[in-house]
């Protein structure tokens, strides 16, 4: 049977040969294999060189207004949700000084994909987005070192870079920050309750008052509801584990864990290190214990993917909620139907048991903008002029804090330029009350993907009661070498 | 006759063949190549031999078992998938063949579930799925039976219909007269089915259960949407076990390309057997 | 028409007509449900397309009746949502990309690979036979393995446009459509084209004037099956085609997610409903032709 097949297979790589009409009177089957694959080689080989001269393809093609022997500016987008604003800002920058400027967003869960596609391409992209140290290394070949550029200088926190292979191979374009979203004007209602563990929401500095104010509040749903004429049904919000809130947890709370641990160990904090041994998963464990102890969901059933957070928090059926800033436009846009508004929104650091009293918000991004090193020089410089441009000039700034309602990390964002996000209102506080920032440690996480699902896999197992706490364990520590171990290999 | 027809061959084999040639052929013999290749794109490679195809079942000097996992939890799937899929749709034809009153809108209703996928869909089954399970504190991840059936339900639904369509067709080519003259010689409804309209069904037959077959193989969609692979990758699919290791592990592409070769040389050998087996029992014009 | 099928099945109506009918209509709604879940939450807002996904009403029935009326009017959208999908997706280019697509690539399909398929069936040697067994190859290989390589063949020969999809669609689609037309086929008398010959007839003129009218009812199969899948289909064109350029439905509405999870699902619901309308038209319209070329082929007969 594998003869045959074998034999089909041959054959129709002989057919293809004939069909192609390029190899000869090739009449043994090695002979029509070998054909085969040269022809493959040579395929490679051709769209290699051509690779090299992107430009004047590019060029002739698209950029007939350019002139000649200036290079042109393709940007693979990462996020969705501003693809307009930077077709917009592609506009004015081509009026202005005549450089096309290429936009392309990948639509959200195929950036992996589009980027391969787009990189192979004659016409590949020359800025591009990666999200974390495995991405650097995944693109390692493409990533353009970025020290002693514009973009680099502007940079306020020189930590907000990916360093990898001894090179700056890319620079934050935005920065994050996620904590526990409180709905302000339930919680400071709480306050008058009878028997409220608090008497100010600033009296929640550690991880133990923010726990007994959970508990409390769900113990006593019922009375606070007739007391308030609220309709919460419990503290937190469903801490739901499946892959659309999972990561919540699995990236986010376990990066505060690993922020701890990475300090400890003196490392660089979002770039880690190959073991690590879990030293504050205990903390981990306090956390998400309240998580689901305080919330309404049946903990049996966190993974079926029904729950939906932002709804609870945004009906006001919960009073915390742990997400980042990105939920500020969701819960504050009319049409979706919610109930709470600008003003009954804060956010507060994810007390996590260590060292609460200098703890603040988790700031950093997953969106790194890196510069295609094998496009040809003429492109890259453009592209470097065209960056340098976003970041300074007024159209740029504009449409990056205003339009696309980003944080950007340059030292060029002051003044009008500062972001109106009430979350990024209150992570401005906290600095200037001169809390530490977390890092996003997690950013470090090898093979993420696997490497969270186990997990996952391992914690729902804990919470439903079919598994205990040492898989958790496990997975979070041995894994973690493990995968490390592999992306090791694949260097 | 067939004489006359061979020298036509570029007008009308040809064009199809270019398209193939560009759209299948070259991209699948280039994808085999890459097999044996460590690759991020796809013009940027180095050859590394059979090591992609080692690391399958290999990783860190462990057995690692996801992979065949997978493999015979699609067969399963597959198998039942068929099964269900092909006998239900087909009493579906015959009965909406028969011209009782609202076949047409039968049909549509049928085949609606189809023209409309993706992720919108899974959420609703999804909905309703943990809607009832929610009553014995199950979802449909609780275990990767759950799973199984909940993707079960999902695709004979999308698909029931679909097949229904071909085999409507084929009942529908059955020459009248054929079934006249065997009501004349006293042919009671069974002997009809048994001895008039499944031998004279038996080309719409092979292509029904070639169509669920591989569809069952390379289901991806739904098993995204639905289970996520979840509990802990326990109803991953082939297709989305591909998937995760192209994109969950770094430097693996080329694992991913060895396992879709594995895997497409398997469901080769099933369907060609598949196709042998029901072809064999056609009955030749 | 109608008239011809009842007098066919008159007897056997009579007997179960009813009862099946019945049936029939039970199941059908029970198989439409998830489907009308989708259109009535396409009118909803958000947060209740969560929180109350299977009601029209934000409060419920055992409320009393007040209270879930002024809770439908809490709930609803209107027709917002599809305002807002047809604005965000850009809905009518996309429309017209994929009607484009999708009816250049099904009548070049059925064209060509019903023309290979009578070849294939008539001509019995290696290149045929081989061509019919990576016909199946073509169905069963998993579309992850081609799908990088594919984009970069399709760049290569500049084939990222509308036209160009077309010619890539042939050929991916060409396994099943080969495969079906040969099936079909294959149940056709051979006599009638022999005839056809001896007539006079060229290959060319046998297959369009004899072949070709007999496979009406296994075309008008394969279209829907081909218009179905091109019309949904997402990730071939957006790694084929310029997505900046053209973009069509299937990517417009990928386009509405956004990163960290975010998502307009009132948006997206509507946005489906409007884009299963043209298809399930298309669809009843061709299946009065499968009767009819049936009816056609039983006069003949």
């Amino acid at each position: 049977m594998k003869r045959k097949l074998l034999s089909v297979i041959l054959s129709s790589a002989m057919a293809v040969t004939l069909l192609t009409g390029c190899g000869g009177g090739s009449s043994t089957p090695d002979a029509a294999a070998d054909t085969s694959s040269e022809a493959a080689e040579s395929t490679v080989e051709e769209s290699a060189e051509s690779t090299e001269d992107t430009g004047a393809a590019a060029a002739e093609e698209e950029a007939a207004a350019a002139p000649a022997g200036d290079g042109s500016v393709y940007l693979l987008n990462f996020k969705p949700e501003s693809d307009q604003q930077w077709k917009d800002l592609a506009a004015i920058y081509t009026e202005q000084t005549g450089v096309e400027v290429n936009v392309l967003t990948a639509a959200e869960g195929t950036y992996s994909t589009t980027l391969q596609a787009e990189l192979a391409k004659d016409e590949a992209p020359t800025i591009f987005n990666i999200g974390n140290v495995t991405a650097a290394q995944t693109w390692n070949d493409y990533t353009y070192d970025l020290s002693g550029t514009a973009l680099y200088d502007h940079l306020s926190d020189k930590s907000l870079v990916i360093n990898y292979d001894g090179k700056v191979a890319a620079v934050a374009n935005c920065y994050e920050c996620y904590g526990i979203i409180y709905n302000k004007t339930i919680l400071n209602d709480y306050c008058s309750v009878e028997g409220a563990v608090i008497s100010s929401v600033d009296d929640i500095k550690d991880f133990a008052t923010l726990k007994a104010v959970a508990e409390d509040i769900n113990n006593r749903v019922d009375e606070i509801n007739d007391a308030l004429g609220t309709n919460l049904t419990g503290a937190f919000a469903s801490a739901g584990l499946d892959s659309g809130s999972s990561w919540r947890f699995s990236g986010h709370l376990a990066g505060v864990a690993l922020y701890y641990e990475f300090l400890d160990a003196g490392c660089d904090l979002v770039a880690g290190q190959g073991e690590i041994e879990g030293k504050y998963l205990d903390n981990f464990k306090n956390v998400w214990d309240m998580y689901v102890s305080t919330s309404s969901a049946d903990p049996k059933t966190l993974e079926g993917g029904t729950y939906n957070a932002e709804m609870e928090f945004g009906m006001g059926e919960a009073v915390f909620f742990q997400n980042g800033n990105w939920e500020y436009a969701a819960l504050t846009n009319p049409d979706n139907g919610y109930e709470v508004t600008d003003e009954d929104l804060g956010m507060m650091p994810i007390y996590f048991g260590v060292d609460d009293a200098n703890e603040g918000l988790c700031v950093g991004t997953e969106n790194y903008w890196a510069v295609n090193s094998k496009a040809s020089e003429e492109d890259i410089a453009a592209t470097l002029a065209f960056l340098e441009w976003v970041i300074t000039s007024d159209e740029g700034r504009n449409s990056i804090t205003n339009e696309m309602g980003l944080s950007a990390p340059f030292d060029t964002f002051t003044g009008d330029y500062e972001s109106e996000n009430a979350f990024v209102r209150d992570n401005n506080k906290y600095m200037a009350d001169g809390k530490t920032a977390v890092a996003w440690s997690f950013n470090a996480t090898p093979n993420v993907d696997d490497w969270r699902a186990d997990v996952v896999a391992a914690l729902t197992a804990y919470t439903n009661g079919s598994g205990d706490w040492d898989a958790v364990k496990t997975a979070f520590v041995d894994g973690w070498a493990t995968q490390w171990q592999l992306a090791e290999e694949a260097k | 006759m067939e004489k006359a027809i061979k020298r036509y061959f570029p007008i009308f084999v040809l064009p199809t063949m270019i398209a193939f040639f560009i759209g299948f052929i070259a991209p699948f013999v280039y994808g085999i190549f890459l097999s044996f290749c460590k690759f991020t794109t796809v013009v940027d490679w180095e050859w590394v031999g059979f090591s992609n195809y080692t690391r399958i079942f290999y990783v860190n000097g462990k057995l690692d078992t996801t992979f065949l996992h997978s493999l015979w939890y699609t067969t399963l799937f597959t198998a039942v998938s068929v099964l269900i899929i092909n006998i239900v749709s087909f009493s579906i034809a015959m009965a909406l063949t028969k011209g009782i009153k609202g076949t047409n809108i039968f049909r549509t209703v049928f085949f609606m579930p189809n023209l409309i996928g993706g992720i919108v869909l899974s959420y609703i089954w999804l909905m309703l799925f943990n809607s009832v399970l929610a009553h014995f504190s199950k979802t449909i991840v609780s275990t990767q039976w759950y799973a199984f059936w909940g993707l079960i339900i999902v695709v004979c639904w999308q698909q029931i219909g679909y097949m229904m369509i071909i085999y409507v067709a084929g009942i529908q080519n059955i020459p009248g007269d054929l079934i006249e003259a065997a009501k004349i010689d006293g042919a009671n409804n069974l002997q009809l089915l048994r001895n008039v309209t499944l031998p004279m069904l038996m080309p719409t037959i092979t292509v029904c259960t070639f169509l669920t077959l591989t569809n069952g193989f390379k289901l991806f969609d739904q098993n995204l949407a639905l289970t996520g692979g979840n509990p802990g990758k326990m109803s991953q699919l082939l297709a989305l076990n591909i998937y995760d290791t192209m994109y969950g592990t770094t430097g693996w592409q080329g694992v991913g390309q060895a396992k879709a070769v594995i895997f497409f040389i398997l469901v080769a050998l099933i369907a060609l057997a598949q196709n042998k087996l029901s072809t064999s029992k056609e009955v030749q014009s | 028409m109608a008239k011809n099928n009842e007098s066919v099945s008159t007897v056997r109506r009579a007997k179960h007509g009813g009862l099946l009918t019945f049936f029939f209509a039970i199941v059908s709604i029970i198989w439409i449900a998830p489907l009308f879940l989708v259109l009535m939450n396409s009118f909803k807002k958000k947060a209740f397309i969560f929180r109350n996904p299977f009601s029209i009403s934000a409060n419920s029935l055992s409320d009393g009746w007040d209270s879930y009326v002024k809770g439908i009017e809490r709930a609803m959208h209107g027709w917002k949502n599809y305002a807002t999908a047809i604005k965000l997706t850009d809905f009518f280019h996309a429309f017209g990309y994929s009607l484009f697509i999708t009816v250049a690539s099904v009548v070049v399909i059925i064209i060509c690979t019903s023309m290979c398929a009578w070849y294939i069936t008539r001509v019995h040697n290696v290149v045929t036979k081989t061509i019919y067994v990576l016909c199946l190859f073509s169905m069963i290989v998993p579309f992850q393995m081609v799908m990088f390589t594919l984009s970069k063949f399709a760049n290569m020969l500049k084939l990222s446009n509308p036209w160009g999809i077309v010619i890539v669609y042939l050929g991916f689609g060409a396994g099943l459509a080969v495969f079906m037309f040969t099936g079909f086929v294959k149940g056709i008398s051979i006599e009638i084209e022999e005839a056809a010959m001896i007539d006079g007839c060229t290959p060319i003129q046998t297959f369009f004037r004899v072949v070709f009218p007999i496979l009406k009812p296994t075309t008008v199969t394969v279209s829907i099956l081909q218009a179905m899948w091109i019309w949904n289909d997402y990730l071939l064109p957006s790694l084929v085609l310029n997505i900046n350029k053209y973009k069509t439905l299937p990517i417009a509405i990928q386009y509405l997610k956004q990163s960290h999870g975010q998502l307009d699902w009132g948006a997206m619901m509507a946005v489906l409903v409007l884009a299963i309308i043209p298809i399930v038209i298309f669809y009843m319209a061709c299946q009065k032709y499968i009767i009819e070329g049936v009816l056609a082929g039983a006069v003949k007969g």
